[in-house]
């Protein structure tokens, strides 16, 4: 089985630690990983901000990048969400199908593909989860708090719930937006903000010490708010802690 | 332009009160799940709402003529409007046939959409709203900020003074029970002096030409047995197929609005009392252009619960009145553009794509999509700003160049690595007013890769 | 001519036939005793509820919990309270001050405390809602499960009004803060038999 690591721009650009435990991981786990040089991003800061249409030379690239592979898995919900469900204004070649099937988020790709449903790692601290949206309510990796009724449990969840030493704290809102959402972030300064400070809040009363999300653009936000205000918070994306051993120090 | 972001910012100066709305709101979104929670198969009946709606668009002319045909039928008068200026010039003219001078209301946002208030105000008929959230707004001279609280924007002291100035209370400090007490008595007064009383519609049934009004404080129902004149105002996305419809829908309704079992009231409107006339206006405005835009037609599935309202993140801290729109929120997003899509082109920007409104709405809108698809729409014809454009198609331009985004990437890091501060987080950058941009990593995850792996 | 214009724009817009799906009650039927999952819904959204062995009994109760009641308008047989001639009414200003009205009430639903009220039983439609108080006699036996079950109750119900009635009117328009009695009844009493 030939896997792509698809690394979004930003992680790539500003987030290389999150790329490198994404990759070791899968590789601990004897999956055959490869990086195909050329990838750019998936197009969705373009569509997002109504520029679908300038977005779709980004998609024809990120097919021809990525069609070759059995799977495309990528710590991100969003841009997996984005590959998934945006890549429909392009002619649905049977490549392009290929890639918008087989594009999966790290801990999907985990459980649901590779049927792991523990994996070695020890990260001693109170970690809260950030669910974010597109991985939760784009891609269902777990049932968002709407939905009643027995659903499935989340994936991120389950994955870190063994990790030895890991202790998950609950939120009081399990899953409400942080208020990053792309250019939403500058274009609505103010309410972005707020929404990131309201989650942060809640994460440090219910006794988080560290934050973690399948998402890096959620994380990057908060982070930016944490670092600003100087608050008692590490930011820590899902991959980092999957794949810490013993005596990790953050 | 003016639009969401700018007054959502100005709702942001007072924090203390933007914490107090969002628990407030996040509180019926609480009661809502609770609520929704006790019922078996809540999914399911999501699904039948939204089945039943599917189908009744896909015959909406049908049972349109079916609805008229019983309403005739069963001696009430029914009228149909175009648009905004028709039904207002329909409604006047009814009341002024019968000469009425005083109209009660109870909550109809078809009204407010049209502006009838000012235009029968215009024309010298007295109007009062007779929901008291409504009747609060009205007193304040402001619209409704929700659809199903009107007036959950203003404070307790606010209402208080705004009584004390109008109904001429005393000072109570905002004492909830005494001023809905003093709103009842001044109320009755209204309600008994009316010659007219109009209501919104909740449901109307084309197999028995009734129709069916919901309240929790029996305003509709008072003014309406109180007058001889009722006047009913429907969009004609109102309209459900058979009576047994009603119980998917007033199963749902309340659940989602309120987290009630049921709103107090659902009154079953099928023929005038003897002595008594009742007039439906029927109302397009635009809707039947929404029905024939695939991609937004699921909008008009909406029964008006607010749900998706209360869920907002967004909504939440900016307040209904930054979106300038008859209905604010997640919903008047996706329906605004579809009615003026210059004036509310910042509307669909207003959301970070979370999708709770789509996962909280009783009748499975996919708001959050049609968010994103209006996006394009308005990118597509109305443009955006200069800066935007730039930007965005420069970005497209490197995107869809590897070597270039390899380049960019490298600069772009070690330009904020070695410019100033100041100069990074200048007063153009939105991002850094409030929050650190990421500390710039020395290389980027190819770099590290063509080094460590080749 | 509007309603052309409107009915041509539907028609040239309007998808293809989508159908319509079955409504199945049982799906949604929940197991437990209707009348204590009725009383208790009833209860928590703000109604008092009695139970009776007869309408008569629900006299002294009525009695003591409007000792001050003056004017009261009784549509219920057995219940010997009117002191008002309902035909004598000619309009609702005459109800203004009415302290306390007593109906009939058809059936009951328990998921959600809701009594349907026909206007067979009352005299003037204003009546359950001018009324400072409100009390529904009810057969006790008369409760289904779920508005599913409801509706087919009123197949052939052919009245020009009829509502349903869950609980005392109600507003939260100030800040939220729930107040029991808006422009409609400041208490409902249900009287269970």
């Amino acid at each position: 089985m030939r896997i792509a690591l698809f690394i979004p721009c930003y992680i790539n650009q500003f987030y290389p630690q999150v790329g490198i435990a994404t990759l070791q991981l899968l590789e601990k786990l004897g999956q055959d990983v490869f990086y195909p040089h050329d990838q750019t991003c998936c197009g969705q800061p373009l569509a997002n901000s109504g520029f679908e249409g300038d977005a779709v030379r980004t998609y024809d690239l990120f097919v021809r990048n990525f069609q070759d592979y059995d799977y495309i898995v990528a710590p991100s919900g969003s841009c997996v969400y984005h590959v998934r469900h945006h890549f429909d204004i392009i002619p649905q070649s049977a490549e392009v199908s290929h890639v918008r099937e087989k594009t999966f988020e790290l801990c999907d790709f985990l459980v649901n593909i590779l049927k792991i449903d523990k994996i070695e790692a020890r990260f001693p601290h109170k970690v809260g989860l950030h669910q974010s949206c597109h991985g939760l309510r784009g891609l269902r990796l777990g049932q968002s708090s709407e939905l009643m009724g027995p659903g499935h449990a989340s994936v991120v969840r389950q994955l870190l719930a063994g990790v030895e030493g890991l202790e998950l704290v609950e939120l009081t809102r399990a899953d409400e937006c942080c208020g990053f959402g792309g250019t939403f972030a500058v274009a609505e300064e103010a309410v972005s903000v707020k929404m990131g400070t309201d989650r942060l809040s809640d994460h440090l009363k219910n006794g988080a010490e560290v934050i973690t999300a399948t998402d890096m653009s959620c994380l990057m936000h908060l982070e930016g708010l944490v670092r600003r205000r100087n608050l008692p918070l590490q930011i820590k994306h899902v991959a980092e802690i999957l794949n810490s051993k013993n005596k990790v120090s953050i | 332009m003016n639009g969401h972001p700018q007054a959502a910012a100005a709702f942001n100066r007072d924090e203390a009160h933007v914490d107090w709305h969002d628990t407030a709101l996040w509180a019926v979104r609480q009661k809502r799940d609770t609520m929704a929670g006790t019922v078996r198969n809540w999914e399911s009946l999501r699904s039948l709402g939204s089945q039943i709606k599917a189908h009744t668009l896909s015959n909406l002319g049908q049972y349109l003529e079916q609805f008229e045909k019983n309403a005739l039928q069963n001696g009430v008068k029914v009228h149909w409007a175009a648009d905004a200026r028709e039904h207002n010039r329909i409604v006047c003219e009814i009341l002024k046939q019968h000469k009425v001078g005083k109209l009660v209301k109870s909550k109809s946002m078809l009204t407010e959409e049209c502006g009838l208030n000012p235009y029968l105000e215009a024309q010298g008929i007295e109007v009062t709203d007779t929901d008291l959230g409504e009747r609060i707004v009205q007193l304040a001279k402001e619209h409704p900020s929700h659809i199903v609280m009107p007036a959950i924007h203003k404070k307790r002291e606010e209402i208080d003074l705004l009584f004390q100035e109008h109904l001429g209370t005393r000072r109570s400090g905002g004492d909830a029970l005494y001023l809905t007490r003093e709103a009842r008595k001044h109320l009755r007064q209204r309600f008994l002096q009316a010659d007219a009383a109009l209501t919104g519609v909740n449901f109307a049934i084309a197999e028995t030409g009734g129709f069916v009004v919901c309240t929790n404080e029996g305003n509709a129902d008072m003014g309406v047995h109180a007058t001889p004149l009722h006047i009913a105002c429907m969009g004609i996305e109102k309209i459900i197929p058979a009576q047994e419809h009603l119980g998917v829908f007033l199963r749902l309704l309340a659940r989602s609005a309120t987290g009630q079992p049921i709103t107090t009231y659902s009154s079953h409107f099928r023929a005038p009392a003897p002595g008594q006339e009742i007039h439906i206006v029927i109302v397009d405005n635009g809707r039947s252009n929404q029905l024939g835009r695939p991609e937004f037609r699921n909008s008009l599935h909406c029964i008006r619960c607010g749900a998706c309202i209360n869920t907002c993140p967004v909504y939440r801290r900016s307040g209904g009145h930054s979106y300038g729109y008859t209905i604010p929120g997640p919903i008047g997003s996706i329906l605004a553009p579809g009615k003026d899509l210059h004036r509310h082109a910042s509307l669909p920007f207003a959301s970070t794509l979370c999708g709770s409104c789509h996962d909280v709405c009783p009748v499975k809108i996919d708001i959050h999509k049609q968010l994103f698809r209006w996006r394009q729409v308005i990118v597509r014809e109305e443009g955006a700003d200069f800066f935007k454009t730039l930007a965005m198609k420069a970005t497209a331009f490197v995107f869809a160049r590897p070597g270039l985004f390899a380049f960019g990437g490298k600069v772009g890091r070690l330009l904020l690595k070695i410019t100033p501060r100041f100069l990074v987080y200048s007063r153009l950058n939105s991002w850094g007013k409030q929050r650190e941009l990421p500390a710039p990593p020395g290389q980027s995850f190819t770099e590290w890769y063509k080094r460590e792996r080749g | 001519m509007s309603k052309s214009k409107i009915l041509d724009s539907i028609r040239k817009n309007q998808p293809g036939a989508i159908p319509l799906p079955e409504i199945d009650p049982a799906l949604f039927a929940d197991e437990g005793n209707l009348r204590e999952a009725f009383t208790s819904v009833l209860t928590a959204i703000g109604g008092n509820v009695h139970a009776v062995n007869s309408p008569e009994a629900a006299l002294p109760i009525l009695k003591a919990a409007f000792p001050d009641a003056a004017k009261i308008l009784c549509r219920v047989e057995g219940i010997d309270l009117n002191t008002v001639d309902p035909d004598s009414i000619t309009s609702a200003a005459e109800l203004d001050d009415l302290d306390l009205a007593i109906i009939p009430g058809a059936f009951g639903v328990a998921e959600n405390g809701a009594i349907w009220v026909p206007e067979s039983a009352l005299s003037r439609r204003v009546l359950p809602f001018i009324t400072a108080h409100l009390a529904i006699v009810m057969d006790g036996s008369q409760i289904v499960g779920t508005m599913h079950e409801a509706y087919p109750r009123l197949k052939d119900f052919r009245e020009g009004f009829g509502v349903f009635i869950a609980g005392p009117s109600k507003t939260a328009d100030i800040e939220q803060s729930l107040v029991i009695g808006a422009h409609g009844p400041l208490s409902l009493s249900v009287f269970l038999i």
